[in-house]
């Protein structure tokens, strides 16, 4: 596609309201301040499964400024689901909001509402919670047992249809192979922890409820249905969010919240703390993951099975989903004529895993980029040439979905990548350096895609609104809700750019349910493709509306008026000029009409996102660390609109995927249930010293549908480089580890194992 | 307890609760919610503020420890509507995503700046090592603090 040159899209112009940001003037949730506002603090439960018989709130009482105790005792029944993002939705609906049946090590059984933070929690401290116990079962294996205590009445076990493509059972070829891995729990680490704040107006009978979510008519429905009341009277503005990586996807204080607020018609805030963040948030899942591929001699692959178990802590949840979407994603890289995927979940007496994001592909392509790079070995064949061999084309088949894959560039984010990295020479040196020493080289690359809306997994649309205010700037509403990664600022230029106008004129609003059209939520990826495409539909339309109103003005036919930078102008008499301020203001006085547009646009397609990712590590055969020296991403985004911010994207998927496959690990005590990392102390992530000064590279050949091309980026940037960084690290060492996170303590320990079996051999 | 301060050059005397946190008082006291809180235990650096020249754990420090002494907060850095270069230079090269690390960030990276004007990359990464930002991989950062000791070298 030929690239045009555009005024703001695909420039670098920093993020949507970094002045704010960086003066500290801009407000998040947990900063709103009110007269007579209330605080929420909420009690932990001190077993792992059992009953609450009984609550002594007497003490709580006692402590000045309190409003409200809740406990199962005094509050409603009614089952809700965090997970449900929209009213229509299925869902296991497990949940309440204080059930007497405690599942889990941690889990909320009373709360307390008072004037002052200090005075809630001293109160929750006071309550005194009677338990009756009941055998738990913490791990997989427990919860699997058919003598399993039953943590939902339905069982334990949830099994997902499986997703089936071709016949993979009677496919053959020469070689079969078998791997397996195990990806461990990890905590989101927004950096703003779940902060919400419900006002419920006594007069009005409103309810407003300020969150830094993800899903704001998912809420509002969740809380609509929860306090029995129309939708139209519960009111969701989404707030500016401090990170969320899939942990505002979910519905989960905002029921606790709004209650309160409706209960003492009051004004409440709840901030959660980094523990509760840990345990009573949730987690990404534990799964485990078996491979099992046919592959031709030549190295192309004929077949793929995975069998994926999931631990979905207490709750379902959105697991049972979240398990189905991992079959869905299995097409979306390679051409493989048979495919099968089984999945399991299981509920375990532990904290909630969820929401994450890429949703799925994460652990997905962890499983079959570590098989295949294991394949590859056996082959003989360099990981790069064994994906070229299988990889889609554009506009192949996803056969999962029945949809193409896109205008798709695998091939070359693989060769690209290939030299810009200077691959073949660095994994030649590697391998020369090897021989002996304290440290050991180690290159490592992993391929992924990932979806740019939710079609045709369900139906997907995107709204905007567009109003040219009376001195020619403008208003977009759109149901977004910015991540932090720039999505307001694209939306910003997608509008300024169709105008014409100056990015200043042009005000985005992010979500509030009360003026905007209906949005399913920011997730999936979706946002720029979706909802991009219904801004830039919006703007078209509505300057078709002004062009026509400029027509009348200027005293032509529209299709002879002409729209150059802000200005109208008959073809043939270009030195007469209308602003679009001159022509609000005409249509406002004296056509009696507002300038305004609504668009719906609905997915066609869901183009995928293929991700490439290089990596060199360092191993320290003494002290088992690995240090990344230096790696590289290869995004086909289609077109980058905010370039900058891309760079942003890439590094925080770098930075988290290094914590997922080298440091990063929630344990929970097999034996008690409890989580034993419920800080910040002990836990590890990458920071500024352990990130390298890594590379990005875009392949932007534009999509066809998408916003000036534009499609994905926000969660594929994680997903290919956990599998990376694994083969650098057995490229480095020789071996096969595939049981993440690959801390020290796990390398030392393979070590060990290497070494032993050498003193046998000889 | 009476205690005299200044905060982002301001000469205050207030009445406070010595033993508050350091962070509760700037954000409920001073109404200056630009420092954030991220884990309370010193982990983060969401909360870092600079007291008496010295980047410092606002959720660590107890409000007593203000007495005499010299607090900026990511609101002080503009002055007279100019913002700081270390400000500027975050916005430039677009190292503000989410932003919630974005005010100790640039308290960590001012302190680093009042010691040492021009910093090697090692030792920003180094003064920025406490300073959690999950939205990306600290290229943009550590490039913004480069070019703002740069820029302050030039001036
Ligand atoms: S809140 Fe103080 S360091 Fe995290
Ligand atoms: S910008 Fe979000 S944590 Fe740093």
């Amino acid at each position: 596609m030929q690239q045009k040159e555009y005024r703001y899209v695909g420039k670098s112009l920093s993020n949507d309201n970094a002045y704010g940001k960086v003066t500290g003037a801009v407000q998040y949730c947990g900063d709103m301040m009110a007269p007579g506002m209330l605080h929420i603090k909420i009690k932990a439960g001190e077993i792992a499964h059992g009953r609450v018989i009984g609550a002594d709130t007497s003490g709580a009482w006692k402590v000045p400024g309190v409003k409200a105790v809740y406990t199962c005792f005094n509050t409603p029944d009614t089952l809700y689901d965090r997970g449900r993002v929209a009213s229509y939705e299925t869902a296991p609906f497990q949940e309440r909001l204080f059930d007497s049946h405690i599942r889990y090590m941690g889990e909320r059984v009373a709360a307390v509402v008072a004037d002052t933070v200090e005075h809630a929690q001293e109160a929750c401290r006071k309550i005194k919670i009677e338990y009756e116990t009941y055998p738990a079962a913490v791990t997989m294996e427990e919860a699997l047992r058919e003598d399993a205590p039953k943590i939902h009445e339905k069982g334990n076990v949830y099994e997902a249809e499986p997703a089936v493509y071709g016949d993979y059972q009677s496919c053959s070829a020469e070689h079969v192979h078998r791997s397996r891995s195990h990806l461990g729990r990890i905590t989101h680490l927004s950096m703003e922890t779940y902060a919400v704040r419900a006002r419920y107006e006594k007069g009005s009978g409103k309810l407003t409820v300020w969150t830094g979510c993800q899903t704001a008519f998912g809420i509002r429905s969740t809380l609509g249905d929860f306090l029995d009341m129309p939708y139209s009277k519960v009111r969701v503005v989404k707030t500016t969010m401090g990170g969320s990586f899939g942990c505002k996807q979910e519905t989960v204080i905002e029921p606790l919240a709004a209650y309160a607020a409706k209960d003492l018609k009051a004004d409440v805030m709840v901030v959660y703390t980094r523990e509760e963040q840990i345990n009573n948030a949730m987690l990404k899942h534990s799964v485990d993951l078996e491979v099992e591929s046919k592959v031709h001699g030549d190295g192309t692959i004929e077949g793929m099975q995975i069998k994926a178990v999931l631990d979905a802590g207490a709750y379902l949840t959105v697991s049972p989903s979240y398990c189905s979407v991992m079959g869905g994603k299995l097409g979306k890289v390679y051409r493989i004529p048979h495919l099968r995927y089984e999945g399991t979940v299981v509920c375990t007496n532990t904290a909630v895993n969820g929401s994450f994001r890429s949703w799925g592909s994460g652990e997905i392509v962890l499983a079959y980029e570590n098989h295949w790079n294991q394949v590859a070995e056996e082959l003989h064949m360099d990981p790069i040439d064994f994906r070229l061999k299988n990889v889609h084309q554009a506009y192949d088949l996803e056969p999962m979905h029945r949809v193409t894959v896109g205008n798709t560039y695998f091939h070359e984010c693989l060769i690209k990548g290939r030299e810009a990295f200077q691959w073949d020479q660095r994994k030649k040196k590697c391998a020369e350096k090897n021989k002996n020493g304290r440290y050991r080289c180690g290159v490592g690359m992993a391929l992924a895609s990932h979806t740019s809306s939710k079609y045709p997994y369900s139906s997907d649309m995107g709204n905007a609104l567009a109003r040219i205010q009376d001195d020619g700037s403008l208003i977009v509403h759109v149901g977004i809700h910015d991540h932090g990664c720039g999505t307001v600022m694209a939306m910003r230029k997608i509008a300024a750019e169709i105008m014409e106008i100056d990015l200043e004129q042009v005000e985005v609003t992010e979500i509030d349910t009360s003026v905007d059209l209906y949005d399913y939520g920011c997730y999936a990826s979706r946002t720029i493709y979706i909802l991009g495409q219904a801004v830039k539909k919006c703007c078209e339309d509505l300057l078709e509306k002004a062009r026509q109103m400029a027509a009348c003005k200027l005293d032509s036919r529209a299709s002879l008026i002409k729209y150059e930078n802000g200005e109208f102008y008959k073809e043939d008499e270009p030195n007469e000029r209308l602003s679009l301020k001159e022509t609000a203001k005409y249509a406002i006085r004296v056509k009696g009409e507002d300038l305004y547009m609504a668009a719906s646009v609905r997915s066609k397609e869901n183009p995928g996102v293929p991700s490439a990712h290089f990596t060199q590590v360092k191993v320290d055969t003494y002290s088992g660390m690995v240090e990344v020296e230096d790696c590289l991403s290869v995004h086909d985004v289609g077109k980058a609109l905010n370039p900058d911010l891309c760079v942003g994207q890439v590094g925080s998927g770098i930075q988290q995927g290094m914590g997922i496959a080298l440091c990063e690990e929630i344990k929970i005590d097999p034996k008690t249930g409890r989580t034993l990392i419920t800080n910040f102390k002990n836990y590890e992530v990458a920071n500024a010293v352990d990130v390298p000064d890594y590379q990005a590279l875009f392949i932007e050949e534009g999509d066809e549908y998408g916003p000036f091309g534009a499609k994905s980026i926000g969660e594929v940037v994680v997903v290919p480089v956990p599998p990376a960084l694994v083969a650098a690290v057995n490229n480095a060492l020789g071996t096969r580890l595939t049981h993440l996170p690959l801390t020290p303590s796990v390398i030392l320990e393979a070590i060990e194992r290497q070494q032993e079996e050498k003193s046998h051999d000889h | 307890m009476i205690i005299n301060f200044t905060v982002n050059g301001k000469s205050v005397s207030m009445d406070v609760m010595p033993q508050k946190r350091l962070l509760d008082f700037i954000r409920e006291d001073l109404l200056l919610t630009g420092t954030k809180e991220g884990c309370a235990e010193g982990e983060c650096g969401a909360c870092t503020v600079i007291l008496n020249k010295k980047a410092v754990h606002s959720c660590l420090t107890m409000t007593g420890q203000l007495d005499g002494g010299e607090l900026m907060t990511v609101e002080g850095l503009e002055k007279d509507g100019e913002l700081d270069v270390l400000q500027k230079m975050f916005i430039k090269k677009s190292a503000v995503q989410c932003g919630f690390c974005t005010s100790g960030m640039l308290m960590s990276a001012k302190a680093l700046l009042m010691e040492n004007p021009h910093p090697t990359q090692e030792e920003i990464k180094r003064a920025i090592a406490g300073n959690i930002c999950r939205c990306g991989g600290y290229r943009e950062i550590k490039e913004a603090v480069a070019s703002a000791a740069e820029m302050e070298k030039e001036e």
